[in-house]
């Protein structure tokens, strides 16, 4: 389980190695880590030491979503010769208790047929998904106690170096159809029922409920509830497909608060994969913590794994006041206009100096970026722990009635017919946001 | 047998054009990554320090137009370049209205010709640090020579 803390909780998700020390300066801007199952068992010997050196709470995200759709990007990403998985993936397989080689003629419909088949395939790849997130951390970190100092080797508590809570494997939910369950919501009830019979073994378990945004509606909660609450788990994370806050319709929030608030019941912990300032807003609804990465990652689409790698996120500027991010290009343009927004963290003090054209100077500093991030991510942690609902809410009103014209600064966009103007900020989502918000406060 | 000017590909016609631009004393650097974009072609006047961005493209001006656009925060002057084919349905006045250079290109004997469509207004949106960012990778690859 979480340890509570007053507001919702910040989990940053690792994922470059050369991170390791800048998360650990930075530690006291968030409240833990989630290490991607890719990473850990990849890079098994590195990346433990990030949960050493940050001295957090962890847990992984075993990623077995990646084995329920069209993998075949995994087998191109390989050098000539044999064809062969990419490292990466073979490791996640591997650790899942799969073979690689066998599943390499096949695409991913064969080796949900071997999960699902009878005999004990399934419990075979549950206990080692759960098996992994339990032990890799703290076996490696063991087997590196002879490098350590003998004050390092004396804090070795084991109790540290195990998750918060284990995710059992997850694909991403699909309703009911005519045809029947779909083999991936057949699968996820299946691993609930393995883990539930085995929790006295494996301790906290939280199921992950990753489903579309689409099926955030009425009409198929009671589906997906039904699924994820036959067993009373004690938390769940929840990871909505592609859900960009930014784009968010009133619609979706509603769904997503009702969707939280069902989860949360009897105390219940829930835990956002990827999320940002308008998802740790859920706080008042059950939502106990939010995970992102540094300066990106607070949403994801189920594509985007596989897609093809184009180097590391850019360098974007957090907009406080906007609670989203800006490329440098756009934050410069929308800054030169509106200097007002700009931010007086330490990390603007010092690069920024209240002059709008050197916000593209952070295209050199990706760390003061960060650091500048992570002081306004705390901000806005502090402002939902110290306000009630309704406070948050007005707030929500404050900053649209502020920013209604942010939407009359442009730039050229390119359409069908040519380029046309258009808004580089448009607000409506801090409508549909505050909308939404108020009418679950009132139902 | 010989390829048609229309079988080049846009990294050998950003070759060629560089080469002329370089013939013309002008200092080039050629797709140059601040990520996640790239610039196809920065150019330096090491008399005027004048910077110039060309972006290429064959037959998509709206893309090219919306690149040329951007290279206007990072460079004095923004052009761009299209083959001669599109002279007559490409909307200059796109290209005129936002202070973005137009020109054409042929390619003859393997020498890129270039004609002047619409000149380049100075930018007014160019910003400092962009400017200084092109600069120092200027002086990265040619040293104190970026500096006449």
């Amino acid at each position: 389980m979480l340890e509570p803390t007053k507001g919702p909780s910040v989990f940053i998700r690792f994922g470059i190695q050369r991170k390791k020390a800048f998360l650990r300066d930075v530690s006291r801007s968030f409240d833990g880590l989630v290490l991607p199952a890719n990473v850990l068992l990849y890079q098994y010997r590195s990346t433990p030491s990030v949960v050493f050196m940050c001295n957090k709470p962890f847990f992984v995200d075993p990623m077995s979503y990646v084995f329920g759709q069209p993998y075949e990007e995994f087998k191109r990403r390989v050098k000539e010769g044999s064809p062969r998985f990419k490292p990466s993936f073979e490791k996640l397989m591997s650790g899942h208790g799969l073979t690689p080689a066998d599943f390499l003629p096949y695409d991913y419909k064969a080796l949900l047929r071997h999960l699902g088949t009878r005999g004990n395939n399934l419990e075979v790849f549950v206990e080692n998904a759960l098996g992994f997130q339990r032990e890799r951390v703290w076996a490696t970190l063991q087997d590196a106690s002879d490098l350590m100092t003998d004050e390092q080797r004396a804090s070795l508590d084991q109790a540290r170096f195990r998750p918060a809570f284990l995710i059992p494997p997850y694909f991403l939910y699909l309703p009911p159809t005519d045809r029947g369950i779909p083999p991936t919501t057949d699968l996820n009830s299946r691993v609930l029922d393995l883990c539930w019979q085995n929790r006295d073994k494996w301790g906290d378990i939280f199921p992950t409920v990753f489903l579309r945004r689409q099926h955030l509606d009425a009409q198929y909660r009671k589906g997906i509830l039904a699924l994820y609450k036959k067993n009373p788990f004690p938390g769940y994370c929840v990871w909505i497909d592609d859900f960009d806050e930014r784009e968010s319709t009133e619609a979706d929030v509603r769904g997503l608060v009702e969707l939280t608030r069902a989860l949360a019941g009897d105390g219940r912990q829930v835990v956002m994969l990827y999320g940002g300032f308008f998802s740790m807003l859920l706080y008042y609804f059950g939502m106990t913590s939010v995970c992102h990465g540094l300066a990106y990652g607070e949403s994801r689409s189920i594509g985007a794994t596989a897609q093809q790698g184009s180097g590391p996120a850019p360098i974007r500027y957090y907009v406080l006041e906007l609670h989203r991010f800006l490329t440098l290009e756009n934050a410069l343009t929308v800054l030169r206009q509106r200097p007002d927004l700009l931010c007086n963290c330490p990390a603007c003090r010092r690069i920024v100096r209240g002059n709008a054209e050197r916000v593209t100077l952070y295209q050199e500093e990706e760390a003061m970026a960060e650091v500048h991030f992570l002081y306004n991510r705390n901000q806005e942690r502090t402002l939902i722990a110290e306000s009630p609902k309704d406070l948050a809410i007005e707030n929500l009103e404050w900053t649209l009635l502020l920013n209604d014209d942010i939407d009359r600064i442009t730039k050229p966009y390119r359409v069908s017919s040519g380029v046309e103007e258009r808004p580089i900020v448009d607000p409506a989502y801090i409508r549909a946001w505050k909308n939404a918000l108020e009418q679950a406060v009132a139902s | 047998m010989a390829r048609s000017s229309i079988a080049l590909r846009e990294s050998e016609i950003n070759g060629l054009l560089a080469k002329k631009l370089r013939s013309h004393r002008l200092l080039v650097l050629q797709n140059v990554r601040i990520h996640p974009c790239e610039m196809d072609i920065v150019a330096l006047d090491p008399i005027t320090l004048r910077l110039i961005n060309i972006e290429i493209k064959r037959t998509d001006w709206r893309a090219l137009l919306n690149q040329a656009i951007r290279g206007t925060l990072y460079c004095h002057y923004s052009v761009a370049a299209l083959p001669s084919s599109m002279r007559a349905t490409v909307p200059v006045e796109e290209f005129r209205s936002r202070g973005v250079g137009l020109a054409f290109f042929e390619i003859e004997n393997h020498d890129l010709e270039l004609t002047v469509g619409v000149q380049p207004a100075m930018s007014e949106k160019i910003n400092r640090s962009l400017k200084k960012l092109l600069y120092s990778r200027f002086y990265a690859q040619y040293g104190d020579g970026a500096y006449a």
